[in-house]
C-alpha cells in the first residue's frame, strides 16, 4: 500500500534533526524508531538529499551521508536543526506520563526531576502548566497493595516468577500458584495482573486485592513465556475471569436482554472477550454471549445492576429467577418492596 | 509522483522556514522546486500543499509585505511556532520520557507518545532504563477516542459543548467543559453543567453519540480555583470519604474474599462472622450477591438496601412468598 504523502513528509522532516543529535545511527535503528521498514527510511534519505533552499546549488541543498547504512549523518541541515513543535496530543501523551510517573515514585529527588521535565515540556509547548487540559489521577492504593505492586514490578524488571495465594470468586479457600507476571493493568476500579499460570502454561489475570500472600520465586527462562495453546493467549481479563469460577462443568451462550442501555453497555464493555454482538434496541441491550461458565454467568448476572432477561432460554430465565428469589428470602425485605427495580 | 509530491512539500517547508519576511505567491511558484504547469495548476497545488502542512501541524503565517499595499499577501513559517526548543536532555531524562511514553496502551496516545519520542530525537535505545522493565501499563485503551479529541478543543478554545450522557436523570447536557481527568484507567470530563450552574463530572464512556461544539452559546473562563475544584469533584468518584463498617455472616469453609479481609469469629456450626470496612457498599453489594448462598449480609443497612435494590431488579416484579 502506498504510504501517504504527509506521513513521509512529517518523517522526513523529523529524521533531520533525529540524526543531527545522533550522527552515526544506522537505517536499521531510524526504522525501529520511526515506526518505519529500513527500505522507507532508504527512500526518505534518498529524498532528502534532493530537498533544500531555493537556488539549489550544493550549497543549499541538505548535505547527508548515507551511503553506508550502518552510518547516517547529516552534514548540512540547512534550517532544520530543531525538533518540530509537538502536537498537542504527542504533549498530552508525554506530560500525563511523566504526571504518573511523579505521583508512583516516593523519591524526593527523582519526583522534583520529573516535575521540571514535564513543566519544560509543556512550556516550550506553550501549554498551560497550572491549568492543565487533562491530568491524571491514581486511586488510593493500600499499603499492602503498594507491597504487592512494588514486589510484582520487580519481579518483571528482574524476570522472576512470583508464588501466590490467590482466592478465586468461587473458591472457599485461597490456593497456591506459581506465575510469570506480564503487566500491571486498572480497570474499573481495581489493579488487575497480567501473567502466565506457570502450572498450566496459560495467561491469566489476577485481581490484586485478591492476592492474599506473594514472594518472589525463582528467576524465569524465556521458556516460561510459552503458552500451551494459541487459543488461550488472550489478554482479555473478562475472559478469564469468566474460566475463573472453580466449575466448569456446564457451558451456556445464551442472548440476554439488559435493561437499561448503560448497564448492558458496562457489562459489554467489562466482558469484551466473551460477547458475540451487542445491538441496542429500544432502552435495552441484546447482547450474544459466547460459551461461558453457567455458574459464573449467573452469579455475574445476579451481581450486577439492571433488569435480565434470557431471550428464548426459559429454562436459563427459570433458573436464575429461582436464585434470586431464593437470595432474597435470606433478607428481612419487606414483601411490598418487592418489583422492579429502576 | 508521490515523491515528488513530498519532495515539493519539504521544499515548500525549508524555503517559508528559511525567509526573514513573507514570501509572495509568484515567489514561491517562481523559485521553490516542483512547482510546475499553468498558473491555475500552481495555485491548486499551493493552496492543497498549504492545507498538507498545516494538517501536520505546521503554522504557515499570512502576512502583508507593504503595509501600503496590503492587497500583497506573502507567507512564511516562524522558526518559533515551527520548532519546540527543550534544551539538551539529560540520559536520566531520556530514561524518564522513554518510560512516560511506553505507559501507554492506547491508540490515541500510545501512537501520539511514540512520535513525540522520535521528534524529540529521544532514542530510547540509550535510556538506561528500558520502558518494558517497568512492567506498568497503568493507563488503559478506552473507546473515547474521539470524545477526547472534541472535548480538549473545546476546553482550548472554551467553547460550551453538548451531549447525550446515559444516565437515571436526565439524558441532554449543556456544559462548559473544564478538565479531562484520567483515573483508574478511565476518563472524566469535569465541567459546570450551564442549565444547573453546578459542576459535575461524566464519565466519558457513558456519553452516547456525538460530543458537539457550541461555538453560538457563548465563550467562558477556566475558573481560577480550577485545581481544587477538580481535586474536589474527583474525590467524589474515589469515595474516599467515607469507610464504613460491614458485618457479614460467611458459611464455614466459604467466602475466603471476605475473610481474607476482616476479623473472623465464630458465630455458630454453620456460620461465622466477618467484620471488615469498606468504602464501596455498592460493590460490596454485589460481591456478597456473587457468593450466592454463602454469604448474607447483616450491617450496615445502606448496605442490605443495596443488596435488594440488585436483587429486586433480577425476579421481575413477582411477589416473593414464603
Amino acid at each position: 500500500m502506498t504510504e501517504l504523502a504527509r506521513n513521509r513528509v512529517a518523517r522526513a522532516l523529523d529524521l533531520i534533526p533525529f540524526i543531527v543529535s545522533h550522527p552515526g545511527t544506522s537505517v536499521a535503528d531510524l526504522a525501529q524508531i520511526f515506526n518505519a521498514t529500513p527500505k522507507e527510511i532508504a527512500k526518505d534519505l534518498t529524498l532528502l538529499h534532493m530537498c533544500g533552499l531555493p537556488g539549489y546549488t550544493h550549497l543549499e541543498l541538505l548535505d547527508l551521508s548515507y551511503e553506508n547504512p550502518d552510518f547516517v549523518e547529516v552534514i548540512n541541515p540547512q534550517v532544520l536543526d530543531k525538533p518540530r513543535s509537538l502536537s498537542r496530543n504527542e504533549v498530552v501523551s508525554l506530560v500525563l506520563g511523566l504526571d504518573l510517573l511523579a505521583k508512583l515514585t516516593v523519591e524526593p529527588k527523582i519526583l522534583s526531576e520529573l516535575l521540571e521535565l514535564r513543566n519544560r515540556i509543556a512550556k516550550a509547548s506553550s501549554s498551560s502548566v497550572e491549568m492543565p487540559i487533562a491530568r491524571v489521577e491514581l486511586p488510593s492504593a493500600s499499603e499492602s497493595e503498594s507491597l504487592t505492586v512494588s514486589l510484582i514490578v520487580q519481579a518483571i524488571a528482574e524476570s522472576k516468577e512470583l508464588r501466590l495465594q490467590y482466592i478465586s470468586g468461587g473458591t472457599s479457600a485461597p490456593a497456591g500458584k506459581r506465575i510469570a507476571p506480564i503487566s500491571l493493568e486498572q480497570s474499573r476500579g481495581h489493579t488487575y495482573l497480567d501473567a502466565i499460570d506457570l502450572e498450566l502454561s496459560q495467561r491469566r489475570t489476577y485481581r490484586l486485592d485478591r492476592i492474599t500472600s506473594i514472594a518472589l520465586g525463582e528467576h524465569l527462562d524465556s521458556d516460561a513465556f510459552i503458552l500451551k495453546t494459541s487459543t488461550v493467549s488472550s489478554t482479555s481479563s473478562s475472559n478469564d475471569r469468566a474460566r475463573d469460577t472453580g466449575n466448569r462443568t456446564e457451558e451456556v451462550s445464551p442472548l440476554l436482554r439488559i435493561t437499561p442501555v448503560r448497564i448492558g453497555r458496562l457489562f459489554a464493555e467489562d466482558h469484551q472477550g466473551i460477547v458475540e454482538s451487542n445491538t441496542i434496541k429500544g432502552d435495552s441491550c441484546l447482547i450474544q454471549l459466547a460459551p461461558v461458565s453457567k455458574e459464573w454467568l449467573m452469579r455475574t448476572l445476579l451481581s450486577r445492576d439492571g433488569l435480565v432477561e434470557f431471550m428464548n432460554e426459559t429454562r436459563l430465565q427459570t433458573e436464575f429467577e429461582t436464585i434470586a428469589r431464593a437470595l432474597f428470602r435470606r433478607y428481612d425485605f419487606p414483601t411490598e418492596q418487592i418489583g422492579r427495580g429502576e | 509522483m508521490s515523491d515528488r509530491k513530498v519532495e515539493r512539500l519539504i521544499n515548500l517547508t525549508l524555503a517559508l522556514l528559511a525567509s526573514k519576511r513573507y514570501l509572495t505567491k509568484s515567489e514561491i511558484f517562481e523559485n521553490v522546486a516542483g512547482y510546475e504547469g499553468s498558473l491555475a495548476t500552481v495555485e491548486r497545488m499551493f493552496e492543497r500543499d498549504k492545507d498538507e502542512l498545516r494538517s501536520l501541524g505546521i503554522e504557515i503565517e499570512v502576512g502583508t509585505l507593504d503595509s501600503y499595499f496590503e492587497d500583497e499577501l506573502g507567507y512564511r513559517i516562524s522558526p518559533q511556532s515551527y520548532g519546540i526548543d527543550i534544551g539538551p536532555l539529560t540520559p536520566t531524562e531520556i530514561s524518564y520520557l522513554s518510560l512516560a511514553s511506553g505507559l501507554w496502551r492506547d491508540q490515541i496516545f500510545g501512537t501520539s507518545a511514540i512520535r513525540a519520542l522520535s521528534k524529540l530525537s529521544v532514542d530510547p535505545k540509550t535510556a538506561p532504563l528500558d520502558p518494558s522493565d517497568l512492567g506498568l501499563s497503568l493507563i488503559t485503551s478506552n473507546p473515547s477516542a474521539t470524545h477526547i479529541e472534541t472535548l480538549m478543543d473545546a476546553i482550548e478554545s472554551r467553547t460550551p459543548v453538548s451531549f447525550t450522557y446515559d444516565s437515571d436523570t436526565h439524558r441532554d447536557r449543556s456544559v462548559e467543559p473544564y478538565q479531562l481527568t484520567l483515573l483508574r484507567g478511565a476518563w472524566y470530563l469535569v465541567a459546570r453543567e450551564i442549565e444547573i450552574g453546578e459542576l459535575r463530572t461524566f464519565k466519558l464512556e457513558r456519553i452516547t453519540g456525538e460530543v458537539s461544539l457550541n461555538p453560538d452559546i457563548h465563550t467562558f473562563e477556566l475558573p481560577e480555583d480550577l485545581t481544587a475544584l477538580v481535586a474536589r469533584q474527583m474525590s467524589f468518584i474515589q469515595q474516599e470519604s467515607e469507610l464504613t463498617q460491614v458485618l457479614i455472616k460467611v458459611k464455614k469453609g466459604a467466602g475466603a474474599v471476605f475473610r481474607a479481609k476482616g476479623i473472623v469469629r465464630e458465630c455458630d456450626h454453620e456460620w461465622d462472622f466477618v467484620e471488615f470496612t469498606t468504602r464501596d457498599l455498592r460493590e460490596t453489594a454485589s460481591e456478597i450477591i456473587w457468593q450466592t448462598e454463602s454469604v448474607i449480609a447483616q450491617k450496615p443497612q445502606e448496605l442490605i438496601t443495596q443488596i435488594h435494590k440488585i436483587l429486586s431488579q433480577k425476579i421481575g416484579g413477582v411477589k416473593v412468598h414464603d
